[in-house]
């Protein structure tokens, strides 16, 4: 799985530490680092709350371009 | 060797894992229930009969530990802390003392003997306990640093900073 730029970007621009989104969308920062990392491939329900955090749509943060 | 192909689809997937965590956990509390069940039954006497089960039980038991500690996860619902810790220490003590009281009460009749007995129990597993969870605690927390120090957080580091780089 490719590295996830595109939530890294989004959480730069609201100047959100992994810490920081990761307890708004209640989950631990390991987790979201492994999401950024594209170690781990996140439910549904928890790219909506990302998204929902970050102010972004599901295209923006989790479209992969082929 | 070439791995094969996996015929489950996503959903089919989950509930297979879900199939698989109910099966572990019965088979966890099936073997704990038919050593206790040994236990009261025949005495602390008879627990040779019950190796393999122990032995399968502790397998299982380690392997769940030190694979959660390992990835850094301590419990679904508890904090990981000493007073969490001592608290279900003393839990297990007390759950243990009564139990040997009980059985020896009724199996020699000698009240002072089984109260002697069950206190004995009580503190052994009480200090077991604690000593096994503080030790859990201590490699779980220093697992933690150790995924903290390896996955550092670049914002983390340079905070105030937009993604051009510069400081705001």
């Amino acid at each position: 799985m490719a590295r996830n730029i595109a939530i890294k970007v989004a959480r730069a621009e609201k100047d959100m530490t992994q810490k920081a989104l990761a307890e708004a969308v209640g989950i631990s920062r390991q987790t979201m680092n492994a999401i950024e990392q594209g170690e781990y491939n996140p439910t549904i329900k928890l790219c909506r709350s990302i998204c929902r955090v970050l102010g972004k749509s599901l295209d923006d943060l989790f479209w992969e371009e082929d | 060797m070439k791995e094969k192909k996996n015929r489950l689809d996503e959903m089919q997937e989950q509930k297979m894992l879900r199939i698989e965590h109910n099966a572990c956990w019965l088979a966890f509390w099936g073997l704990f229930l038919v050593i206790f069940g040994q236990w009261i039954f025949y005495g602390p006497e008879r627990m040779e009969l019950v190796t393999g089960e122990w032995i399968v039980f502790l397998i299982l038991a380690l392997y769940i530990a030190a694979a959660c500690i390992k990835n850094g996860i301590w419990d679904r619902k508890l904090k990981p802390s000493w007073k969490v810790n001592l608290f279900g220490s003393a839990i297990a003590g007390v759950a243990g003392g009564v139990i040997r009281f009980l059985t020896a009460y009724f199996r020699y009749g000698d009240k002072e003997g089984a109260l002697a007995g069950g206190g004995i129990v009580c503190g052994n597993i009480f200090v077991i306990c604690f000593l096994c969870l503080s030790l859990g605690l201590f490699i779980y927390r220093k697992r933690v640093e150790r995924f903290e120090e390896e996955e550092p957080d670049e914002q983390e580091k340079f905070p105030k900073q937009n993604r051009n780089g510069r400081k705001q």
